[in-house]
């Protein structure tokens, strides 16, 4: 499996390489030749169906890449070699349009290509495994598994396999296939200047990186900038709904109120409305002559609009309250849930040795939510680094600010500038580097968090 | 004592007392005070100069009515809380509180209504603002409240209903609004007024009916099918790794639950461009399986939820099937699965709802294929700038119309959300 | 390994070499990938009807009008066998969807001139070379100017895409609109404002800085790295700028609030383009004034506002299979014919010479208005360095609407600004 394949640390690899030579070596000349000829070693001990399908594999393998896959891997190193021409046909009047290589589209194919040999290889690795088990087993006079027994053992010892199978070829086709696509793109100058199908693009190496990190002052001032902000953000936007909604869920399960259900009922229906037409629908309310600033001003609480969304200041605080809004909700719902569940004995005890209703807050209930919701927080924290919606519906980014590199907002996150970026100058390449920074920054931070939790050492235990 | 006034409750009983005869002595201070006109006059001013001028209710009812429930609940609250002291029993301690309710009720109304009222009656000859409010006004407010406080914690009564009210107002008025627009008869997204003038239903009708530029239903039907069809695969999806991820131990276990946390880090979008490709690649594009695939397709991702879940069921259950010879396949579907009801109910209704909501993916896949449309790029395509002035009410309508199935489910749901969510970070 | 795995991996292995084949690997050696059946009977006497196929892109409002104007082709042109297919896309959506994936875009689609170096640079877009002498002379010289770049033409212009003055003329006189100075001077009461423009839109901010003189990306357009607009004159349109936003009589346009506060009598001249007519003129009923842009007066001399001369035009995708029909059909898309059916249905103001004097179209006042401000307009740069444009001028508007920047550091501001516009990352 491919999961597999990447669980295995260096020394691990190198251990199967070598297992893989000792089967070479003490292979017989099915296994030996199994080799280069898939499945030839199950077949000649009667797992017919096991090697043809293996043999299977290989042709197909061998197929693909005679149709398409040596062409493929050869553009993803040159990213095409021609470009667009045109020439006039005097006869018709017209210019012919020479199609050229398509830099985007070969760089794709190729990552799809990597994809296949890949996986290709680690076929081929359980085909020898294989291969020289049968030889094994059958020199140690023990019954071979058919297909029949193959097949059971996937709906038992080996269900996980039959279980990961969709979810995996999912995650490779939308998630990591592009992935690794957009990762290498960092590394290409695919910019405004090299559009394709007209242009073609190359690899530069590290060249963008140099660039961010190093030439121009403003590009850097801005990064950091923005960087601080998507960081104050995702702070507020995480722990202000994760506090205000516990309080809410406290406060709905607290003994005194009745009609609970009620109560709830009327903050999830605003999670139900589905967020974008939320956001623009407050977006619309909050502009300088919109119904909000309307209302005030009728209610005789201001006399000059307030400038949710045009002064830098008033606008960070307007989407972290609307996020407030929007978040509340969820929180005070999946916070529900925990609370019931916080033993009664505790705060029983706690009761007896005259803690308040803070005391007991502070010393039972926050280390017993804290412990249990890490993993959470963390989940929401890095999708609020990149809550792409809450922004670009809300403000679009905005207010622009020519302090910022190419104007980029106030109130951009990382991800909204990243998108601007692709959608406004067509950089993609350097959107793509600003990607993997975010990315390294939050698989660093989170990883670290999540290892020391509580949480993560208890689900080690497991094993 | 009567015995429902008990030990306990009777500091709040006299805190009650009180604050009422705060609130009487708070009418003689300034309750409008206008610095620059050296104006200052405390409700008592205002109620005795509306006595000798009559025509000032005659002329502004709604001034009147504001004076009245200004001086009126102070008094009500201190006739209560005498009543109290002569017959403290629970139903005149309920009277008393029931007076504050009035009292803090009335405190709201006219912080919401004064600016009219005045501007409306020619009191002042600049337009009134609230911050000419004085502190007469402001102390009754918090007084109000605070002796709400007080009086529903003598009748044993959850002062939390206060917070809850108005955080219910809060949380309700967008919803509201969104619901007033859709029947707002004046086009536009602009008005200078708050209330609409006349109502209809036309903007709902219109956009049932009027196909030729914005197809609703059919793009609602493309939205429910997709929804539905993702919601399947999604929560089969989920369902299975999360299982494998709880339950089975195989190698590479850990690793592959770290690359699953890794991979749902990176801004999704960035690769829009090669998810199009590869659906183009498939022979997919433009059609609702693409995005059908794209909103199951990193499912896994998502694991974390249902197997907290998972991890919460005991596991003694699976050993006695194993001893009865169960393979794990029997203990995943047969045992585990039944036992399952509220993560599969969350899974489904999390699924169901992204489609609703995704904008950006689908732009991308769909882009000129109108008749694939799903409600977001329709409803986003209202606001275009060409659109929004004629669309703008009919938008609200629409929007209105996609929140009623999502909350009538949520609502039906909601405890399986909860329970769910419960069961797994217990984990 | 076991053979369901093996056989759900040979599925994935087949979904993968489908994709390659049809999708991802169509980079391999493709010469004769404009496979124009070259069938030289075209030009001989007896044609052999040859099979076309076109995909044309046209906004919502046109598709009524443009499956009639594409039949009226069919027919004029009895030499090809023509299966259309008509796609609804925004014009301001189009280069987008182009980049997008230019093989499933239209062969013929409409776009905004401005774009044309986007397209030009990305290789997405046919020189137009079939009968290019009539086209030139059958359309107005503006027009056929900023749909050229580098002396080949790319597109066929349809109208122009620029924006005017709507007022409101029971508020001003003729006379009024000719310059700003006088419409902000008069006083039309108490709570309308005089005049309404976008300025934090880098569309219509570019006008004050073009009225002075000033240029973008050098005299002709096509010099990435220089723009006057930090020069002295470009300092006093700054100033002008800070001065307008500043005037309680302006106020800054956003999400059709213009149009909205002009229904509603509050506002007495807007600035927009044809988008708007139908919505403003049915608010104001004879009211209804469209003129071009005022003057405006800097140090006692007046200077015309100039925005970009952005025109509508037919391109021809450089993937068709069918250049020359293609260029054939646009051009008929924008003739006299198509025109004026266009003018009469949808009130577009046309390119065509001969229409331009039209009597109808002397009658439409947004059309007047608009060939009046055309005169006055700059064509828009052909470099793509145009991109670069946008986001900052974007910003100094929001910068000024919002008071960060004054006087004081309005230099400093402009010079940033032409900094971003004409420096690339790279450097």
């Amino acid at each position: 499996m491919v999961a597999e394949k990447k669980a295995s640390p260096l020394r691990d690899l190198s251990e199967r390489i070598k297992w893989y030579g000792r089967a070479f070596k003490d292979g017989d000349i099915y296994t030996k030749l199994s080799f280069f000829v898939m499945g030839l070693s199950n077949m000649a001990r009667g797992q017919i169906v096991k090697g043809l399908s293996f043999l299977f594999l290989q042709v197909c393998f061998i197929v693909y890449l005679i149709l398409a896959g040596i062409d493929n891997l050869i553009g993803l190193y040159t990213l095409g070699t021609r470009e667009q021409t045109k020439v006039f046909n005097e006869a018709k009047g017209i210019y012919e349009i020479i199609k050229g290589d398509n830099s985007m589209l070969m760089l794709l194919a190729g990552v799809t290509a990597l994809f296949v040999v890949t996986f290709f290889v680690i076929m081929w690795g359980a085909s020898i495994k294989s291969a020289y088990n049968a030889q094994k087993l059958k020199a140690a006079g023990k019954k071979l598994p058919g297909i029949i027994d193959d097949i059971k053992s996937l709906f038992d010892s080996n269900l996980h396999k039959l279980l990961l199978v969709i979810p995996i070829i999912g995650l490779i086709i939308t998630t990591v296939l592009p992935l690794v696509y957009m990762i290498l793109m960092a590394f290409t100058n695919y910019n405004m200047t090299h559009q394709p199908p007209g242009k073609l693009f190359d690899w530069v190496g590290l060249e963008n990186f140099r660039i961010m990190l190093m030439s121009s002052d403003k590009l850097g001032y801005t990064f950091w900038k923005i960087f601080g902000w998507t960081m104050i953000w995702a702070v507020f936007a995480t722990f202000s709904n994760y506090f205000l909604g516990m309080f809410l869920a406290i406060l709905i399960n607290s003994r005194g109120i009745r009609f609970k259900n009620v109560w709830r009922t009327i903050f999830v229906i605003s999670v139900a409305v589905p967020t974008f037409v939320t956001l623009l629908v407050i977006r619309i309310m909050l502009q300088e002559q919109g119904a909000f600033n309307i209302l005030l001003k009728e209610l005789g609480f201001i006399t000059k609009s307030i400038p949710f969304f045009t002064n830098a200041t008033w606008a960070r605080v307007t989407v972290i309250v609307v996020n407030l809004w929007i978040g509340i909700p969820h929180t005070m719902l999946i916070t529900t849930g925990i609370l019931l569940n916080i033993p009664a004995e505790l705060y029983e005890s706690a009761r007896i040795d005259g803690a308040g209703p803070v005391k007991s807050f502070i010393h039972i209930t926050m280390p017993y939510m804290l412990f249990i919701t890490t993993p959470y927080l963390i989940t929401n924290f890095i999708s609020n680094i990149n809550n792409f919606n809450a922004i670009y519906f809300l403000t679009g980014g905005g207010p622009a600010t020519l302090d910022y590199f190419k104007g980029a907002g106030k109130t951009d996150l990382l991800v909204t500038w990243l998108y601007r970026l692709t959608v406004d100058s067509w950089d993609y390449c350097y959107a793509a580097t600003i990607g993997i920074f975010i990315f390294v920054i939050s698989a660093v931070g989170s990883l670290i968090v999540y290892r020391r939790s509580g949480s993560y050492k208890k689900e080690e235990g497991f094993q | 004592m009567d015995r429902t006034i008990t030990s306990s409750n009777i500091k709040y009983y006299r805190l009650v007392q009180v604050t009422s005869l705060i609130l009487i002595a708070n009418l003689f201070l300034p309750f409008i005070n206008l610095k620059e006109k050296a104006v200052s006059m405390s409700a008592f001013d205002i109620f005795l100069k509306s006595l000798q001028f009559l025509e000032l209710f005659g002329d502004n009812k709604m001034l009147g009515i504001i004076i009245i429930l200004t001086v009126l609940s102070p008094i009500l609250t201190l006739l209560a809380s005498l009543l109290a002291l002569i017959i403290p029993k629970k139903p005149v301690l309920t009277i008393s509180a029931f007076s504050y309710l009035f009292s803090a009720l009335s405190a709201t109304i006219v912080l919401f209504t004064v600016a009219k009222a005045v501007n409306g009656s020619g009191l002042l000859d600049t337009a009134f603002l609230v911050k000419y409010l004085g502190t007469g006004y402001w102390l009754f407010l918090i007084l109000s409240y605070v002796g709400l406080t007080f009086a529903m914690l003598t009748i044993r009564v959850s002062p939390g209903y206060i917070v809850l009210t108005i955080l219910s107002i809060i949380w309700l008025i967008p919803i509201a609004w969104v619901i007033m627009i859709s029947f707002r008869e004046e086009p536009g997204a602009y008005t200078s007024y708050f209330f609409p003038k006349k109502f209809t239903l036309n903007n709902y009708v219109v956009l049932l009916t009027d196909t030729s530029k914005f197809h609703y239903l059919k793009w609602f039907g493309n939205t429910l099918f997709v929804s539905v069809c993702s919601c399947l695969l999604t929560t089969l999806i989920v369902l299975s790794t999360s299982y494998t991820l709880s339950r089975l131990r195989f190698p590479g276990r850990k690793t592959f639950m770290n690359i699953l946390l890794i991979l749902g880090m990176f801004p999704g979008f960035m690769s829009m461009i090669a998810v199009y490709y590869i659906l183009k690649g498939l022979g997919i594009t433009q059609s609702l399986t693409a995005l059908i695939m794209v909103y199951s397709g990193g499912a896994a991702l998502s694991y974390y939820v249902a197997k907290g879940f998972f991890d919460t069921i005991p596991r003694a259950l699976d050993e006695a099937a194993y001893i009865d010879g169960a393979t794990k396949w029997y203990v995943f579907t047969r045992i585990t699965i039944p036992l399952s009801k509220p993560i599969i109910i969350y899974t489904m209704l999390v699924a169901f709802i992204a489609p609703w909501c995704d904008y950006i993916f689908a732009s991308v896949i769909m882009g000129d294929k109108y008749e694939n449309y799903t409600i977001a790029l329709g409803l986003y395509l209202m606001l275009d700038r060409t659109n929004i002035t004629k669309w703008y009410t009919r938008f609200a309508a629409g929007a209105v119309l996609v929140s009623i199935p999502i909350s009538i489910l949520f609502i039906a749901l909601q405890k399986y959300y909860t329970a769910s969510i419960t069961g797994s970070v217990k984990g | 390994m076991s053979f369901l795995k093996k056989a759900l991996a040979l599925i994935l292995v087949f979904v993968m070499m489908a994709a390659m084949a049809t999708g991802c690997g169509k980079n391999e050696p493709s010469n004769n990938a404009t496979p124009e059946p070259s069938n030289p009977s075209t030009s001989s006497e007896a044609p052999a009807k040859e099979d076309v196929f076109l995909k044309v892109w046209a906004p919502e409002e046109e598709q009524e009008i443009l499956v009639q104007m594409c039949e009226a082709f069919a027919e004029a042109h009895p030499e090809y066998n023509i299966t259309f297919e008509y796609g609804i896309m925004g014009v301001d959506m189009s280069i987008d969807a182009m980049k997008k994936d230019a093989e499933v875009a239209a062969d013929v689609f409409l776009y905004p001139s401005g774009g044309i170096a986007e397209l030009v640079e990305a290789g997405l877009i046919y020189p137009i070379t079939v009968d290019v002498d009539t086209i030139k002379n059958t359309h107005g010289e503006g027009a056929i100017k900023s749909c050229t770049m580098n002396g080949t033409l790319y597109g066929v212009p349809v109208t122009p895409n620029s924006w005017f003055m709507y007022y409101n003329k029971s508020m001003y006189t003729e006379d009024e609109v000719k310059s700003l100075e006088k419409m902000l001077a008069k006083d039309l009461g108490e709570g309308v404002k005089n005049f309404s423009c976008d300025i934090d839109n880098s569309w219509y901010m570019s006008a004050f800085f073009y009225a002075v003189g000033g240029t973008l990306f050098g005299p002709n357009g096509d010099d990435p790295t220089e723009c006057s607009w930090n020069d002295e004159m470009g300092y006093k349109a700054g100033k002008y700028l800070i001065d307008l936003v500043n005037n309680p009589k302006y106020v800054d346009d956003a999400d059709g609030l213009a149009g909205a506060l002009m229904a509603e009598g509050k506002l007495a001249a807007l600035c927009s383009g044809t988008w708007s007519a139908e919505s403003i003129k049915s608010a104001l009923g004879e009211n209804y004034g469209a003129v071009k842009l005022p003057t405006i007066n800097i140090d006692g001399k007046d200077y015309q506002l100039r925005n970009f001369a952005d025109f509508k035009a037919f391109g021809v995708n450089a993937m068709t299979k069918y250049p020359e029909a293609a260029q054939k059909l646009a051009a008929w898309l924008a003739n006299e014919e198509c025109q004026l059916i266009r003018f009469e249905v949808n009130n577009t103001p046309p390119t065509v010479k001969a229409l331009i004097d039209h009597p109808k179209v002397k009658a439409s006042l947004e059309a007047a208005a608009l060939s009046d401000q055309t005169q006055y307009s700059i064509p828009n740069p052909t470099t793509s360095k145009l991109n670069d444009y946008w986001t900052p001028a974007a910003a100094f508007g929001a910068g000024i609407v919002n008071g960060d920047i004054t006087e004081a550091n309005l230099q400093q501001s402009l010079d940033t600004m032409v900094n971003a516009f004409v420096t690339t990352l790279a450097q």
